[in-house]
């Protein structure tokens, strides 16, 4: 499979699962916790979807974890921001920076490990 | 010709024997000045003694090619020789008898004065450079002897001052050129000739004191195909 | 006439085996190294400003048959057109009957003294892949090397891999002269003067009865004395050999079958092709089952846990801090 459609469907799965587990890290977010789902696929998809484009043609596995961390922080520190700020709640940072960063060294690493390498132009 | 040691005919064995003695005699000679450092006279003795033991006792019948090679069988059988007389109480004269060993002695006294076995070499190894250096002294007398013949003088001149000189002294192409008012190239192949001829004569040599083919093959290929002494 | 001084006697040494190349083409320097059949001398090809390395027989052919064998070499060389294998630009014969060629010039060293400096086991599988590569290559082009060993294959500066020393490779389906008549006697290759005085020159086969290949290297069926029966699996054997080498004396189990099989004594034992040997090497650094071993339900278990080591750590790692956040995430 190429490296980004492995990001995207990895980012995806990643994403709903950690998104799911709100229900119990956060159980005053029950009610919400379907969109928090959408939201968390969403930003997986997306983590995937840049990770993979950009490690397409790495064969470095430590690329592939640095860029994965990198793109995931990206998304998850202005979400993290956005929800302390709303909910006036410090933990949020914690609660979602840390499991976006690991995920996102997860479908970096993986999209490397078990993706299809592009071919260099002209091969 | 070492088929011919082995011959059955006594005739053909013992001229085959005078043959090889006479190919022989150097590296046992100087074997026996510098490894066993016997005197002169005595080693001059013990290598007369030696080839006629080998030819009147019969001792090259007992060789066996697929056991060892000629020469190291040779060198062997010299050890044991020098060690059995040596134990012995006194040594008689030897030579003299019915055998005549074709000696090439004139001048290798000469030629050893100053030189040295090393201590620790092992006695094959400086046996065996020994037999290359008869080999090749043997091949320069005879290509010496050719060119005077054939009145190339200039080729040998060239062929002495270059090839037969140590390192430090040998002098270049162009001086040996300009002494010789020759140009280089001609230089060049005075020496390719000299070269080419001396190495088919030490390849006859070397068939001569080999078995058979394969072994003259393989003495060939350590001869030429490596920097080993 | 002086002592021929041991300087004097190198030289002469020297100088009377250094070949003279016929017309200006080849200028010859120093010495490379010899192999079963000649000396191998660095030269440079005036015409193509190069360098290049001329191989010449020790000796004029003794025998049609012996010509023909550095004939055949040079053929095969010509034919294989790889990267693993050297190309021949030249061939020809001295003044004196001595037969030479000239081929690439390869700046390397010899296998064994290469991984000297490679201690990380899958770089030197990775070379070793490459080798299977090549001799599959010659495989599929009907060349059968017979003579597969550290010493004759070169490792590049650049990590490429060629394969040396073609002298008794057979090309399948061409009948080959003078096959030896009988098994050969032990000293066989003592007796044939010691081609084998280093304890690795390829043995001799210009005499009846002797045997083509490397003592210690080559494939029983070889060392018996049928060279002109083998298939493929005699170098499959050599590779394994090599592998053997290259593993060290405690391989991983899976590895160690690996070259158990390569190595097998009968040749339906092991693999069919070097292709189906790198194929086998390739699982085993992938980290996937390989042909050779039957593992257990732990084995494989542990197996795949080391394959997929990174992604089960962070898998943890996410569980950990997960439940860390779940139990005190807010304190």
């Amino acid at each position: 499979m190429n490296r980004p459609l492995l990001g995207v469907l990895l980012g995806l799965v990643l994403g709903a699962l950690d998104g799911s587990t709100a229900w119990f890290t956060a159980p005053e977010l029950r009610p919400e916790v379907l969109g928090i789902v959408f939201g968390s696929c969403t930003k997986g998809l997306l983590v995937g979807l840049v990770t993979g484009f950009a490690v397409r043609k790495t064969g470095s596995l430590l690329r592939g974890l640095v860029v994965g961390t990198i793109v995931a922080l990206a998304f998850t520190i202005p979400i993290a921001i956005m929800n302390a700020n709303y909910y006036d709640n410090a933990t949020y940072y914690w609660k979602i920076i840390l499991p976006g960063a690991i995920t996102g060294m997860l479908v970096g690493y993986a999209t490397v490990r078990y993706g299809r390498r592009a071919q260099p132009r002209g091969a | 010709m070492l088929e011919a040691v082995r011959a059955t005919d006594p005739e053909i064995r013992r001229r085959a024997l005078e043959r090889l003695a006479a190919a022989y005699w150097r590296p046992v000679y100087t074997y026996l000045r510098l490894h066993w450092r016997e005197p002169e006279e005595e080693a001059r003795d013990l290598a007369q003694g030696f080839f006629v033991a080998l030819i009147e006792r019969d001792l090259a019948a007992r060789w066996d090619p697929s056991r060892a090679r000629f020469r190291t069988w040779v060198r062997t059988c010299l050890d044991s020789f020098v060690a059995d007389e040596r134990r012995a109480a006194g040594r008689r004269k030897r030579g003299g008898g019915a055998v005549h060993v074709p000696l090439e002695a004139e001048g290798i006294e000469d030629e050893l004065a100053g030189a040295i076995a090393p201590s620790t070499e092992d006695p094959d190894t400086f046996f065996r450079r020994e037999w290359i250096r008869g080999l090749f002294t043997g091949s320069v007398r005879a290509l010496r002897d050719e060119l005077r013949a054939a009145g190339r003088e200039t080729r040998l001149r060239l062929f002495e001052r270059y090839d037969l000189a140590d390192e430090a002294d040998r002098p270049t192409y162009a001086r040996l050129a300009t002494e010789e008012s020759l140009d280089i190239a001609k230089v060049g192949n005075e020496l390719y000739a000299a070269r080419a001829r001396l190495r088919a004569l030490v390849l006859e040599r070397l068939r001569e004191c080999t078995s058979d083919e394969a072994e003259y093959r393989a003495e060939a290929r350590e001869l030429f195909g490596t920097d080993e002494p | 006439m002086n002592r021929l001084s041991d300087e004097a006697l190198a030289h002469l040494r020297d100088v009377t085996e250094r070949p003279e190349l016929p017309g200006d083409r080849y200028e010859i320097h120093e010495r490379l190294g010899r192999g079963g059949m000649g000396t191998v001398w660095r030269a440079t090809d005036r015409e193509l400003a190069r360098d290049v390395a001329v191989k010449v027989m020790t000796l004029p052919a003794a025998s049609d048959r012996e010509r023909g064998r550095l004939q055949r070499e040079a053929h095969i060389l010509a034919r294989l057109e790889h990267p693993g294998i050297v190309p021949i630009h030249d061939i020809g014969q001295l003044a004196d009957g001595r037969l030479w060629y000239a081929m690439k010039l390869v700046r390397g060293v010899a296998l064994d003294r290469a991984v000297e400096s490679v201690s990380a086991l899958p770089a030197r599988l990775r070379l070793f892949l490459r080798l299977c590569e090549t001799v599959e290559f010659a495989h599929v082009q009907g060349v059968i090397h017979r003579d597969l060993k550290p010493a004759n294959v070169m490792v590049g500066p650049f990590g490429e891999v060629l394969v040396m020393d073609w002298g008794v490779a057979k090309v399948l389906g061409e009948p080959e002269e003078g096959e030896p008549a009988a098994p050969p006697s032990a000293g066989a290759a003592d007796a044939s003067g010691g081609a084998a005085t280093d304890g690795g020159a390829a043995t001799d086969s210009t005499s009846p009865g002797t045997v083509l290949g490397t003592p210690g290297w080559m494939a029983p069926e070889q060392a018996a004395g049928r060279a002109h029966t083998v298939d493929p699996r005699a170098d499959v054997f050599g590779l394994g050999r090599i592998l053997h080498a290259l593993v060290g004396s405690e391989p991983p189990r899976r590895l160690a079958a690996i070259v158990a099989r390569a190595e097998a004594s009968r040749p339906e034992d092991r693999y069919g092709t070097a292709s189906e040997l790198a194929a086998d090497i390739d699982r085993f650094l992938s980290g996937t089952a390989v042909s050779a071993y039957r593992e257990g339900a732990l084995e494989k278990l542990g197996r795949l846990v080391e394959r997929h080591r990174v992604a089960i750590l962070l898998l943890l790692a996410y569980v950990v801090m997960r439940s860390l956040l779940f139990l005190w995430g807010d304190r």
